[in-house]
Order: structure tokens, then sequence, then C-alpha cells
């Protein structure tokens, strides 16, 4: 079982490089797709016996993550008429970078932490930390309002993966709260992109800076 | 205790309730009725725990953290509790005719909610008993009070005056919420809340061990700022002139008071070093000084007032530095003496300065000029206002037999007390207290006797002086019954005094009877000044009496023959008062341009008074100073998104390798 749960935790590293790497919005759209289908698959491993509750999560978490909201991405980059390009600040080779040296220190830190709990994988909290820098990475350096909601996705997918496996005992309560928080911001982040492109004729986060004072 | 909470209740509900009717009446009779029916409820309790020392507790249900959530009135309480209410109610009263003729201009509900919701503020900061409650009183107050002041809000100036109360309202509320947040150590027991209750409610925090001097120094300047304590009480001079008259009443006559009882609180709680009374002292005299300086260089005459409030919240000041240097240096006499003459001054300079306040709004009504060397004569127009005006000047000069007479005696008192100890160090700061009593009693009674006589004696000076006519009924009852209070108070006296001794009992033991000979000494000079009076009244009986049947005319005086003299060449304010400013040039600044007549046929002349607050420049330019180093941070303000997400991964990030370093 630790080996499945190990080779999610990989893959998750490299849908992260593979995000910081491609310059199409739309791989990186499905790239947090498969990141959250296989985030869902998390509380069904290690379970002793099957229960409803983590099933519920499981299935509401796939759907959201891997259904509903790439839809909704996808829906307003067509609604938009933006280029399917990501645009950045930091070139792609620079971000691979960056990706690197994120990984390195996360391993690091990861190190220092200790393992929160047994049947943990020590793989678990480097990779956590490692997605949500890349989320963050991924709102600092990208141009278009779009790719930050991919940002928010990662960095919450990171949140979501350390929850997920250390945390077996409150999850419910804290996935709740996460998944309700990025539908939350998913929809906002959607009517908002839809309303500056009508208002303003682009998408792009970097020319709103007109609400400086 | 159930009045108090339907005190309470009645100020919010009339709040809420003064915003719904569309009708200017109804809703003004609404909010000032609801003022009016919460002060005389409030009073209820505030009166009886006077009588009983232990008063009583109102724990509320729901608990904020880090407190109980708890009201009380003990005898402190009550000493303030019952002037702030009563003022509270009158200046209702006086506000709805006030205001009358705003009807149609503005609606009347925002200034009638503002106005409960600082009566309820007012009375719960005087009756908390935990932190965070006082602190959420204390805030409400002065947002509440920011929004009375700014009523006018169409005048520059009022919006100016506005913006400094609320910059220097906040400056204050911050060191009190350092204060307040403290964890444990020694606020709560300020409060007189050390209980078990409310050690558990503060859950498993551990209290921080604090000096006792940074308390108080926290203190100081928290509540000081309220109290108009200089440098920190710039705001006084600019937001009391702004506000609606009624209003000025409520900021001068209660609002600083809220000040001094947060410093007394905390010099009855914690035993205080001589230092502390050395910083009160000074601090206290050079506010008194400074705001007598000041009333004399004014022009207007609310601005006046509120430079003499600023004087008054000195001598209050001065009362408190004496008391805590007799707990410092163990002298329970002077300890008891001192704090009871701050609070006899309290009620009485509550009492005679809304009154003031009242009587220059009511000028003001009735002229719409707030310049006093553009009035005259007022007195013949209106009896009422310029009576009481005259009952609360002659209180506020401190003239026996009134009460600013019998506060300002008790402090003096005080002082000899301590002069006349053994006691070294106390001696010396007991003649400065005393000389500065002195000076501030005499330069106030300039001030005031020039404010009288410029404003209601003489001749008009203009035509809007000319036109002055009484004000409605509804406010010059307010003035007629606290201008019975002025003498009232001043017989009185002894028993304010013995109230207040044994308000402080329960942290001065032996208050009441330590102060006995003074109570006693209060009751021998009312008596003294009571047949003085009866003798002259006597006196001008027998006159009338020699009088009557014999022929007696009444002519003008001789006018050393200038047959027709014009208004003009009357003593203005600050021609009266220009020898005494003069002496003060260097507190209030240069204050005139003079042109000289010249050559052989001169043309014109004059010459322009102005006084500048000192004050105010300095805290300006400092502001100014601290915004020009500051503007290189501007350039972390990028307004993009990006750069700001990125700030708080690289401090997360940061806080994160610093925490597993």
């Amino acid at each position: 079982m630790l080996s499945l749960v190990e080779l999610i935790l990989v893959g998750l590293v490299l849908t992260n490089l593979v995000l910081l790497g491609t310059s199409r919005i739309g791989l990186c759209i499905r790239m947090v797709a498969f990141q959250g289908v296989g985030l869902a698959l998390l509380p069904l491993l290690g379970l002793e016996a099957l229960s409803p509750e983590p099933l519920v999560i499981s299935g509401a978490t796939a759907l959201l993550k891997g259904w509903i909201f790439p839809l909704l991405l996808f829906r307003s980059l067509e609604s938009a008429h933006v280029r399917a390009e990501v645009e950045p600040y930091v070139g792609y080779s620079n971000s691979l970078l960056f990706g690197v040296a994120a990984l390195a220190v996360s391993v690091w830190l990861g190190g220092r932490v200790p393992v929160p709990g047994p049947g943990v994988p020590s793989l678990l909290t480097p990779v956590a930390f490692f997605t949500i820098l890349v989320g963050l990475f991924v709102i600092v350096t990208r141009r278009k309002a779009v790719s930050q909601v991919v940002g928010y996705l990662v960095l919450e997918n990171g949140i979501f993966a350390f929850g997920a496996v250390a945390l077996r005992k409150a999850q419910l309560l804290v996935e709740m709260g996460i998944l309700l928080d990025v539908f939350v911001a998913v929809f906002v982040m959607g009517i908002a992109i839809f309303r500056i492109n009508r208002e303003f004729d682009h998408i792009d986060a970097d020319r709103l800076a007109s609400l400086k004072e | 205790m159930i009045l108090f909470a339907c005190c309470l209740a009645t100020f919010l509900l009339g709040a809420l309730a003064a915003l719904l009717p569309r009708s200017y009446r109804a809703a003004s009779a609404i909010g000032a009725g609801a003022s009016v029916l919460g002060c005389l409820l409030g009073l209820i309790p505030a009166a009886r725990a006077l009588v009983e020392p232990q008063g009583w507790a109102l724990t509320l249900a729901w608990p904020p953290p880090f407190g109980l959530g708890s009201f009380a009135i003990d005898g402190v309480s009550a000493m303030f509790l019952v002037p702030a209410l009563a003022l509270i109610g009158l200046a209702a009263v006086y506000g709805r005719g006030y205001l009358a003729d705003q009807e149609g201009r503005r609606r009347a509900g925002p200034p009638w909610f503002f106005y409960n919701i600082l009566a309820a503020a007012i009375t719960g900061v005087f009756t908390a008993r935990d932190p965070l409650l006082l602190l959420l009183c204390w805030e409400a107050m002065a947002l509440s009070s920011y929004f009375l002041i700014c009523l006018e809000d169409a005048d520059g100036a009022v919006r100016r005056a506005g913006r400094i109360y609320l910059v220097a309202s906040n400056l204050g509320a911050a060191f009190l919420l350092v204060l307040c947040l403290l964890p444990g150590a020694a606020w709560p027991p300020v409060l007189g809340a050390a209980d078990a209750g409310l050690a558990s409610s503060l859950g498993g925090m551990t209290p921080v061990a604090i000096p006792a001097g940074a308390i108080f120094l926290l203190a100081l300047v928290g509540f000081g700022s309220k109290a108009g304590l200089a440098p920190l009480g710039v705001w006084l001079p600019e937001a009391h002139p702004a506000a609606p008259s009624h209003v000025s009443a409520v900021l001068s006559g209660v609002m600083i008071k809220t000040g001094v009882y947060g410093i007394l609180r905390v010099l009855l709680a914690l035993p205080p070093q001589p230092w502390w009374g050395w910083t009160l002292l000074t601090l206290g005299g050079a506010t008194a000084v400074l705001g007598v300086a000041g009333a004399l260089g004014q022009s207007e005459l609310k601005r006046l007032l509120a430079w003499s409030s600023m004087e008054n919240a000195g001598l209050m000041l001065l009362g408190l530095g004496l008391g805590a240097l007799g707990r410092a240096f163990d002298e329970p006499v002077v300890a008891a003496l001192g704090f009871g003459a701050a609070l006899v001054h309290m009620v009485n300079h509550g009492v005679f300065k809304s009154l003031l306040f009242l009587g220059a709004g009511s000028v003001l009504h009735a002229t719409g000029e707030r310049r006093m060397d553009r009035l005259g004569g007022v007195l013949g127009r209106m009896p009422v206002t310029g009576a009481t005006f005259l009952a609360a000047a002659l209180g506020i000069c401190g003239l026996p037999p009134l009460g600013g007479f019998a506060s300002e005696l008790v402090l003096g008192l005080c002082a000899l007390k301590g002069l006349l100890l053994p006691q070294p160090g106390l001696d010396i700061p007991s003649l400065a207290a005393l000389a500065a009593l002195i000076l501030c009693a005499g330069m106030a009674a300039a001030a005031f006797s020039g404010a009288f006589g410029v404003v209601f004696l003489g001749a008009p000076r203009g035509e809007t002086a000319q036109h002055a006519h009484e004000s409605p009924r509804a406010m010059r009852a307010p003035m007629l019954i606290l201008a019975a209070l002025v003498p009232l108070l001043g017989i009185l006296a002894p028993l304010v005094l013995r109230a207040a001794l044994r308000a402080l009992a329960p942290a001065i033991p032996g208050a009441e009877a330590l102060g006995a000979p003074t109570v006693e000494a209060l009751t021998t000079a009312t008596l003294v000044f009571g047949l003085l009076f009866a003798l002259l009244g006597g006196l001008l009986l027998l006159r009338r009496a020699l009088l009557r049947g014999r022929d007696v005319r009444t002519g003008p005086t001789w006018d050393c023959g200038y047959a027709a003299p014009t208004a003009r060449i009357q003593y203005t304010y600050s021609s009266f008062t220009q020898p005494l400013a003069e002496m003060f040039h260097a507190l209030t600044g240069p204050t005139g341009v003079l042109t000289r007549p010249w050559g052989l046929f001169p043309a014109r002349a004059g010459h322009v008074a102005e006084s500048e607050d000192r004050m105010l420049n300095g805290f300006l330019a400092l502001f100014g100073f601290i915004d020009a180093k500051l503007e290189a941070l501007h350039r972390l303000q990028q307004g993009q998104v990006h750069v700001y997400v990125l700030y708080i991964a690289a401090t997360l990030v940061a806080l994160l390798a610093w925490g597993l370093w």
C-alpha cells in the first residue's frame, strides 16, 4: 500500500515539473486535473475496512478536481478568448531550475519535520511542500489570471495531499473546509475573469495595477 | 442591577429606534427621549452605589475572550457615573432644541444614534470590569464621538478637527490596546475583577510579569490622551469647538473624565512609586498652565472653553499626582485628599463646563457668530443664557461659595498638608502644585471675566449680535438646572467630598476619617461665606428700605466728553487679555502683527492678534517628518497581485525556514 501512495506522490512531483515547463495553459489545466484524480485516490489507500466516508470524500474530490474545475477553467478560457499561452515573467527553463531548487529545499525542510504519524511515507512532507511552493511560484510568475487560478489549485493540492495522508482521523473536517474554499475561489475567479475581460478587454493580471491606491 | 441593564438596553434600543422614523421630529424625540430615560434608569443604581460602598455587579451570559463580560459599580465608578449620566441627560434635552432648526437640512436619526451609542459607551467605560470590554466601550466612545463632532461635515474646518481627533484618539487607544491585551498580569486587578473566574477564563495563558511602572506609563499615555494631557491633548481645542454644542458639553463635561478615571484606577490598584507622582504633577501642571495660557489667546468662545477644559483636566491630574505621592510615601492623608480633590473637581467641572458650552452654544445658535470680538451686549437680549453663563463663569473662576471654590480649596489644602508634613520629597512637589493651582485660578478668572464682559456686556459690535434672541425653552431648561447646581454644589461640597472619600475608602483604608478635618473646614468655609452673603443681602435690603420714598435718579455714567462713542472703541477680548497673554508668548507663540500709524495724516493702523497652537504644530511637523522618511517604502507597494503574493510566499517560507532551523 505504501508504495502506491509513494507512486501518487512521485506523480505529483512530475506533474508539477510539467506545469513549470509547459507553455500551454490547456496542458496546465490538464495536469492539475491529473493531480486531482491522483489525490482523490489517497483517502482510499491504507484503509482497514471500507467505510462510506472516505468513499464520499474521494468521489467528491475526483468529481471537483478532476472534472468540474477543469471544465470551468476551460470554459472561462474559451469565453474570454485568450491566447492559449501562459505568458510567464520567468522563462520556462528558469522555472524548471526553480522547480529543482524548490525540490531540494523541500527535501531539506521535510527532513527537519518529524513524520506526522505511523504508516506515513517520508516522501509526503517534501512533496506536499514542493507542491505548495510550485503553486505559489505559478501565481507569482504567470501573467494570465487563468494561470493564477491554476496556481491556487496546485497550492491547494499540496495542502490536500498532506491532509489526506497525515490527518486520517480528522479528515472530513479538514477536507470539506478546503474543498469549499477552493470551490468558492474558482467560482469567484471564473466570474471575475469573465467580468474583467468584458470590462477591460484583457485578463492580464499585471495590467490591473490601476487599482493601486 | 436590573435597572442598569435596562439603562444600557434603553441607550442601544433608542439608538436603533432613532434611525427608523422618516419624520425629523419623531426621530429626534425618540433619540433624545431614549437618552433621558436611559440616564434616569442608570442614575438610580449609580446613586445607590454611592451610598452602599460595596456596589454590585452584572455579568453577561456571553463572556468575551480574556474576560468575564462583567459590569460593576463601586464607589469610584459611581462618583464618575452619577455626574456623567446627569449631564448626558440634560445635554440631550438641550440638543433636541439645538438641532431643531436643522429640520429639512439633514436627517435626525444619525446624530441621535451616535449620541445614544456615546451614552452607552461612556456608561460602559465607567463600569466595565474586564479589559476587553473596557477596550470595546472605549473604542465605541471614540468612534461615536468622532461622528458627532463631524456633524457639520460640509465645513472643511470641522472635517479637519474630526481627523485630528480621530488620529489622537487612535494613538491613545493603541497604548490602551497593549495595556488591555497583556494577558493576565496586572490589568484585570486594576479593574477590580481579580477573582477565580477571571483566572479560569484566561485559560492556560501564563500571566506576563510586567513592571508596574510600564503599566503606569501605558495608562498615562493611553488615558491621558483622552484627558487632554499635554502634549497629547492636541485634539481638545480642535474637536470641542467643531462639535455641536450639546456634544461639546458631553465631550468636555464627561468624556475627558474617562481619562482621569482610567489613571485613577491604575493609581488605586497598583502601589505607586514616587516618580509616578512627580510625572503626574509635572504633566498636570504643564497641562493646566498651557491650557489657561491658550485660553487667554483665543478669539472664539468655544475654543476658549476647550482650552479651559484642558486647564481643568490639568488641575485634576495635579490632584491625582498629589494622591500618588501620598500613596508612594505612605501618607494616607495626602493620598485621600489628593484623589478626593480630583474627584470633587471632576464633578464641579463637569457641571460648570457643560453649562458654559451650552451657553456658548446658545449664543452661537442665536447669532451664528463664533468670534467673541463680533459679539457684545448679548446679556440684555438673552437674559437667561447670560445669567446662567455668568453663574458658570463664576464657578469656574473658583469664587466662593460656588462649587469650583470648594474643589480648588480641597486641592490647595491637600498641597498645604503635603508641604507641612515632615516627609522629604513631598514638600517641593506640593509647593509646585500649589503655585500652579493659584496661577491657574488667577488666569482663569482673567480669561472668564474677559469672555463674559466682551460677549455679554457692553454694546453689540455687529449686526448679528444686535439681532440675538433668547433660545427656546428646551435649551433654557437644562441651562437653568445646571446653573442651580453650581451654587448647590458649593453649599453641598462637604457632602460631595465625603462621598468621594467613601468611594476611595476600599483602596485607602480610613480615608473618611483622615479627610474628616477637611470636610469640617469646607463646612466652616460654606458657613462663613453663607453668613457673608446673608450680610450682603441684608445690606442690600437695608439700602432699598432706606431709599424707599426718596427720589432716585438713574443716568448714564460720565462718558468723558465723547458724545457719540461707537461700539468699536470697546475693549475686545484680545485687548483685555493682552497683558497676561504676552507673558506666555513662549508657550502660545507670537500673537500680534502691528501696523503702526505712519506719516502726518495716518491712513491705516491696526493690530491683528493670533495665537498658534504650538503642540499641534509640533505634532504636524513630526508626522510630516515620518511621512517623508516612509516615502521610500512606497516602492514596495507595486499594485500588482503577483508581487503581493510573492511577498506573502517569501514571508511564509522565511518563517518556516526560521522555525525549522
